[in-house]
Order: C-alpha cells, then structure tokens, then sequence
C-alpha cells in the first residue's frame, strides 16, 4: 500500500518531540501515526510522490527507496524541507526505531528524526532518512561506506568523519576515495580496522584532506588521483593496484 | 616573535581584486545570494585556462561554485547560500585550479574573505576591523579571527543599537576598542598562528608603523616577545592619544550635566 507524501505542522513536529520524549521516559507506546494524516497536524504538499512502507535491509537500501520515491521533486526543493523530512522519519519510525523484546524503543537523539527549521549541518547531517537519501541521491554506490554501519541513526567512524564536514561530504572524490579505501565490496561491509583512530583511519583521512586542499583542489582530482596523494600510512587500506 | 610563511608554492590572490557582495533574498527567511568580482593581475601570470572556482562556508558547511576561466570569468546561473548554516557570518574563499596535468592543483587562492558590509560598499573601500552584527549570547563583544579571514569585531545583535551607541559613546568605545586592539595586536605581533604573508597580517603591521611612527624590526626572534609587548602597549598609547575617547567621555559627561 502506497500514499501520499505530506508535511509535518508546526503541531505535529511537536507531537512527535513529545513522543520521543515519552519513549525516552520508558513509555511503551505506537507511534503516533495520526500525526502523518490529520489535518492539524500534517499538510499536503504540492506534487506529492506516493511513498511505500517496507523492511530495509540496510540504510543504504533505506536511502535508495528515499532516493526513487522522492525523485519526482527537485533536490533543492526537498533539501532544507523540515517539515517533509520530519514527516518521512515518523512514516518509517517502526523501521528507524523499531520496538525492542521488551515493548520498548532505543530512542537517539532528536535530532536523529526532526530537521529544525534553520538550516545547520552539524544538526541536518545527524537526520537519519535525509542523509540517507542525501548521500545515496549524491553518491550513488559509493554512499555504502557512510551507511553501512551506521545503521538506524547511530554514526560509525567514517560517517562521523566525512559527514559532519559538508566540505567533504559535498565532494565525491573524497566519498569515493573512502569507499575504496574503508569498504570491502566483497563481504559488503566495511573493512576491518576502518573504525579505529590510528594510522590509515577515516580520522587520519579527514586531517590528511584538509592539508591536501591547502595545495590541490581535491574535487578536481579522480579518485585515483587522491588515492595516490595520500601517505604510506594508508596503504593496507588502498585497493591493490593503487597501494602498488 | 612569529615567523611562518606559506610554503605551498601557490601565488596570493589578494583582496584589492576581489570583492564579494552579499544580497538577501525578498524573504527574511530564504538564504542570500552573492555576486562576486573577481579580477586576477596580470604580474601573477596566471593560465588563462586554469579553472575559478569560488567557495562559500560557514563553520563546517560549505558550498562551491565554478566561476568559469581566468580568460573567461562566468558566474553561474544561480548563487544561492541555501547549503549553509545560517546565523553566523559567510566566508568565501577563492581557488584557481590548474587542471591541465589532470590533476586539480590549486595554483593561486585567497581565503577567509568577507562579504563586503554595506558601509565599504558605500564608501568603496574595507575596514581594517570591520564591526559585525551576531548573536554572542550573554557576551557584548568579541574578537573573532579564524583561519586566514582578517579579523572582526564582532558585537552582539541582541543588544539594541549597540552599533550606533559604539559610535555616539566615547566611554563604550574606549573599553571596547583598547582591549579589541590589545588582542588583534597580540595575534599580530606574538601568536605563530597567522602566516606572515597573509593580506590581513600585512595591513595590521602597517597600521602599527604608521600609528607608532617608526618601522617593526625584520627579525624578531622568540627571545624578543618583550619587544613585540612594547611594540603592542606604545601602539595602543599611540592610537588612545589619537582618539581621546576618555577626555571625549568627560566633556559628554559635563555636556550632559549642563543641560
């Protein structure tokens, strides 16, 4: 069964905060799926694409389900979209934050579910279905190395690293030169020691980035190119040919 | 004393040829626009097919824009800041790209400009420390310096016409500006943080020469910090003795006492 895309009010962006708040105290409730129809709290929205419910095997088939449905609308229209972004988190609530043995919900921060309304990417890049979609809209494939791993609104180490930088989230060859670098295409996850701090690591890449920009302009590099720029330290994480 | 200069081997764009405009949108809401001119001496010697690109930012948001060629400025069709966070002062940095060797190396750059304020639109030229309107929270004034952007004082916009009084009040403007001075002079003249070549750094030791009436010595190594303090303490003496903000604040005084 499909519907309608809508907004979140002003009203139902409240509810929600209140239900969250309610889960964190231990309540053991549905979500307020009301929230998504009623009038008072919900809007339509112009050209609205049907959107469908299912189980995501992963956040990144979470984000290509957000990339296919909502491409009918224009990114820029949707981008900085609160209300639409609230909605959508509180459609797949069951899926984002699903219920536990116990009747209760690992419920994250709230920032992991609701936009707020001014724009600002330390509190945007943390919302669990717009960088979803972001990443898998603006990187296609290579957005597995951000969300594997970084499952139902929690951050592993790589996101952490490149996400919250839009300089480098924003830059596909720094996104595809950590996808060949951190995933293992093979097993489809990410490779082994791509979550420490040490050498080699998403720490190290992103401190490393910010001096390599100092002389080269990194989005007009291939990925290739950066890979080959990058220190001995990183070799047993480079793909054969390119640490050869 | 500082030394440090930029060993990257890119050529300085300097701010005389790049001005950067902001425009707010009709909704108070939606995200400014900006125009930028750009202009690239020819005693730089740049490719005139090397790549522009012009970038804005905002703490860690970023945006970028192709700016066309040295030979052939084109802005693009849209220039709209929705990307960036908002309630925090926009910075821009400028980068020319040579791509010929398939490689992007960034062959000339400047970095940390502000957006022209609507005074040095109108009076055509920059302030050495330009006032900036933003929200301090509990804090009256601060002195902000990041990265290469030259430094700002900013003053915070929950406190009605703190800009105009800082004009109009002697006494408002002596405590400010004496501490606001002490503290751009020390990152001047003692920090290691800012490049010596940097824009900023070169106008503000300027500024010093042509207020104390006597050139900084070259070399200054770390045993001279004594000497940069009293170049920074005879600077501020130099520059209270220009602006009398305390005899100014003592006729406003006796001024307001005769009425």
């Amino acid at each position: 069964m499909s519907d309608h895309v809508r907004v979140l009010t002003d009203e139902g962006i409240e509810g929600f905060r209140q239900y969250l708040q309610r889960l964190r105290a231990g309540a053991k409730e549905v979500a307020p799926s009301w929230l998504l129809t009623d009038t008072s709290t919900s809007a339509m929205m112009p050209s609205a694409p049907e959107i469908k419910k299912k189980v995501f095997s992963s956040r990144f088939d979470f984000g290509q389900h957000l990339s296919q449905m909502l491409s009918p609308l224009g990114r820029r229209s949707i981008s900085h979209h609160h209300a639409l972004w609230t909605w959508l988190s509180l459609y797949f609530f069951d899926e984002l934050c699903p219920l536990q043995a116990d009747g209760t919900r690992r419920v994250l921060e709230d920032a992991v579910y609701v936009v707020p309304a001014r724009y600002n990417h330390q509190r945007y890049y943390r919302h669990i279905a717009r960088t979803s979609w972001l990443t898998v809209s603006d990187h296609g494939g290579n957005a597995k190395v951000l969300l594997t791993g970084s499952e139902r609104g929690s951050r592993s180490e790589i996101f952490e690293q490149i996400a919250s930088r839009q300089g480098m989230l924003g830059n596909p060859t720094i996104v595809a030169g950590a996808f060949e670098l951190y995933f293992d295409q093979a097993n489809g996850r990410q490779k082994k020691g791509a979550g420490g701090k040490g050498a080699g690591s998403p720490r190290r890449l992103a401190a490393i980035v910010q001096q390599l920009e100092l002389t080269y302009d990194l989005a007009a590099c291939t990925t290739g190119q950066l890979l080959e720029l990058l220190p001995k330290e990183f070799d047993r994480f480079k793909p054969e040919q390119a640490a050869a | 004393m500082k030394k440090r200069i930029n060993s990257t081997g890119r050529k300085q764009l300097t701010r005389e040829n790049i001005a950067i405009h902001l425009t707010q949108q009709s909704s108070p809401n939606a995200a400014p626009a900006f125009s930028a001119d750009l202009g690239f001496p020819a005693h730089l010697k740049l490719d005139p097919s090397a790549n522009v690109y012009v970038e804005a930012y905002v703490r860690s948001s970023a945006m970028r824009f192709p700016f066309g060629t040295v030979g052939l400025i084109r802005a693009p069709a849209e220039t709209v800041l929705t990307d960036l966070d908002r309630g925090a002062a926009v910075l821009f940095r400028v980068k020319v790209v040579d791509e010929s060797d398939e490689i992007g190396k960034i062959v000339a750059a400047a970095d940390g400009i502000r957006p022209l304020t609507d005074a040095e639109e109108a009076a055509g030229r920059r302030a050495l420390l330009p006032l900036v309107k933003t929200d301090l929270g509990e804090a009256v004034w601060r002195i902000h310096i990041h990265g290469s952007a030259p430094p700002v004082l900013q003053i915070n916009n929950r406190i009605p016409d703190l800009r105009e009084r800082l004009f109009e009040d002697p006494l408002l403007a002596g405590a400010i500006y004496t501490e606001a001075l002490r503290q751009v002079l020390t990152a001047v003249l003692l920090d290691n943080e800012f490049d010596d070549e940097m824009e900023w750094v070169i106008n503000w030791k300027k500024f010093i020469e042509e207020v104390r009436g006597a050139p900084i010595p070259v070399e200054m190594d770390d045993e001279e910090n004594n000497l940069a303090q009293e170049i920074i303490e005879e600077t501020i003496e130099k520059f209270l003795e220009r602006r009398q903000f305390a005899s100014k604040a003592i006729k406003a005084r006796e001024a307001s006492q005769n009425e």
